[in-house]
């Protein structure tokens, strides 16, 4: 298969066969930060010097014909939740600034031993609690589709900047869609792993249970070369584990099975998004698939939105109390010790965020625990053996990421409940530990990107690659449309 | 609907956050609203049960300050949950409950 032009695959081949210089193309990437991202505000640090001196080694050694790694000179933005040693890692919140993480993440060591060139530090929502981008202290990034809309969050930095084309690709995290939704706001395919594919350690951890790291590209086919150098067991990180589950049917004889739910399509409302998956699904259908209709089964969809918000919340309120202005980051001096932490607690962490510890802390309070917690807890189990029992008779759920495109800076920031109902459709793969994808399929009449998931089973990550790029192939969401909207100014 | 009524200093206490007056008074709507519609998502309620003497929810377990049954999540089908029960420092165990 011949590589798309631009994309990762071909960057790297390029790179390899000395008909271009790793200088070059990091060159290239800086000179459009530079110009971009004063407005779209994608980065929240850029290590240009860093940079320039890993290319300026990659080619050296390239020139010396050493071998090299399958990500060679790629340009690669990292979501700013993930530690790279010696850097500033905020995770988008004033009770991190200024703070360098002691060493790399495990993604990053593997990154850099692929040859990978890393750029600097993408925004998100503060500590990646939100679906817009919008809740980092650092301020929001614009959309490049529309610079007046978010780019979905909480990885709206890192969708946003592989969105303009300021990064090849980039590294997001996903607790309940974070990387799904700004993939799908973004016009971008963004790939969540199955829980422990890949090694969390280096993550700033939001809710433990939930958090997966994953790659946001140009082409399912470079989400799938970056999957391949993340993904895999860390002895730091207890949590990975090998799971493979056998490819999706599609590829011999007998015919692939898209299970298709109503919570997934038939109850997003009438528009241009429902139309596009609509589509989609159709187009899959005649391309010798087979439709099996799951409406006679219950994935507690309406329940799952508050289930993630209950064991999220309560995952955050503990992970976050380590953050008390002692041993990361600043401190706002109180009358005593208590007084400290509180202080500064208080007055640097961001309003969503605060919201969500009390929320959490309320969640696991005694009193509420056994109601609230461990109810959805047993919950979570019945969503996951719903999910099996699906996946007992498809190989794999196509439907929406998000009920609708993205929507404008501002529209739901003061109103958090309807911040949260946006995550409808991408909660319930994570609450699962699914592997799940967003692809590209098609702009709305105001020019929007809007996106489809494809859920697999646990373990199945290379089936749901193999569908999202059997989508990609029926859609034909133009690769590089998005890059040249970016490089508008 | 079950209308939630929180004490937010209570948990801001618990939490050791410090906000301005002004914050509270929003955070308590905020939240009363955010949980009465999760309550409508019919889940999580569960049947009522013992209060405490302040009339909330269960009343305290005696004997530790931090619950000491460890809640993990419970699937015994899958040998990545069940690992996890058997090693309660694994990454999977899930925060204690706070009294």
């Amino acid at each position: 298969m011949t590589p798309r032009e631009g994309s990762a695959r071909a960057i790297r081949d390029a790179h390899a066969a000395r008909t271009k210089r790793v200088l070059d193309t990091v060159e290239a990437s800086l000179e459009a930060i530079a110009a971009h991202d004063s407005r779209l505000r994608c980065f929240l640090s850029v290590d240009s010097a860093g940079a320039r001196a890993h290319a300026a080694r990659l080619d050296e050694a390239l020139d010396r014909g050493e071998p090299v790694g399958p990500l060679v000179g790629v340009p690669i933005a990292l979501k700013d939740n993930l530690c790279v040693a010696g850097g500033v890692t905020t995770a988008g919140s004033r009770i991190l600034e200024g703070w360098c993480a002691p060493y790399d993440a495990t993604v990053v060591s593997k990154l850099r031993a692929a040859g990978a060139v890393i750029l600097g530090k993408t925004n998100l929502d503060e500590f990646a609690m939100g679906s817009s981008c919008e809740n980092s202290a650092f301020g929001p990034t614009r959309n490049p589709w529309d610079e007046s809309r978010v780019p979905g969050g909480s990885s709206g930095g890192s969708a946003a900047a592989v969105a303009a084309g300021l990064a090849t690709v980039a590294l997001g995290s996903d607790t309940g869609g974070s990387i799904r939704q700004p993939a799908a706001f973004s016009g971008v395919v963004g790939f969540k792993p199955t829980y422990g594919r890949v090694s969390r350690r280096g993550l700033i951890a939001f809710a433990s249970s939930l958090d997966q790291i994953g790659p946001l590209c140009g082409s399912v086919d470079d989400a799938r070369l970056v999957d391949s150098v993340i993904a895999g067991i860390d002895p730091r990180d207890p949590t990975t584990r090998e799971e493979v589950s056998p490819r999706p049917r599609g590829r011999d004889d007998s015919p692939l099975r898209i299970g298709v739910h109503p919570d997934y399509v038939r109850s997003l409302p009438e528009g241009p998004t429902r139309a596009a998956i609509e589509r989609t699904i159709d187009a899959l259908i005649d391309s010798g698939a087979v439709r099996v209709d799951l409406s006679d089964l219950d994935l507690l969809t309406a329940d799952a939105l508050s289930i993630y918000y209950v064991i999220a919340t309560a995952e955050a309120s503990s992970n976050l109390s380590r953050f008390d202005g002692l041993r990361y980051g600043p401190r706002v001096t109180g009358a005593d010790l208590a007084d400290t932490y509180a202080m500064t607690r208080g007055s640097l962490f961001g309003e969503e965020v605060a919201r969500r510890i009390v929320l959490g802390t309320f969640a696991l309070s005694a009193g509420y625990a056994d109601e609230w917690y461990r109810g959805a807890c047993d919950r979570r189990l019945a969503l996951r053996a719903a999910y099996r029992r699906a996946f007992d008779r498809v190989d794999v759920l196509v439907g929406g990421v998000t009920p609708e495109p993205a929507f404008p800076i501002g529209e739901r920031a003061k109103d958090p409940l309807s911040m949260y109902l946006s995550d409808t459709l991408t909660v319930p793969a994570s609450l699962a530990g699914l592997p799940a994808c967003s692809v590209p399929v098609a702009l709305d009449p105001a020019g929007l990107p809007i996106g489809v998931q494809v859920i697999g089973a646990r373990g199945a990550d290379d089936g749901v690659l193999d569908v999202a790029e059997a989508i990609e192939a029926v859609a034909g969401f133009p690769y590089g449309a998005n890059t040249r909207r970016g490089a508008r100014s | 609907m079950t209308r939630i009524d929180l004490d937010v200093s209570r948990y801001l206490r618990l939490a050791r956050l410090s906000l301005p007056p002004e914050r509270v008074e929003s955070l308590r709507d905020e939240l009363g609203r955010i949980l009465e519609r999760f309550a409508e998502l019919r889940h999580v309620e569960a049947a009522p049960s013992a209060r405490d003497d302040a009339g909330r929810g269960d009343a305290p377990r005696p004997l530790s300050k931090m619950r000491d049954d460890l809640v993990v999540a419970r699937d015994p089908t899958n040998p990545l949950l069940d690992r996890t029960r058997r090693d309660p420092g694994g990454a999977l165990a899930v925060p204690r409950v706070i009294e």
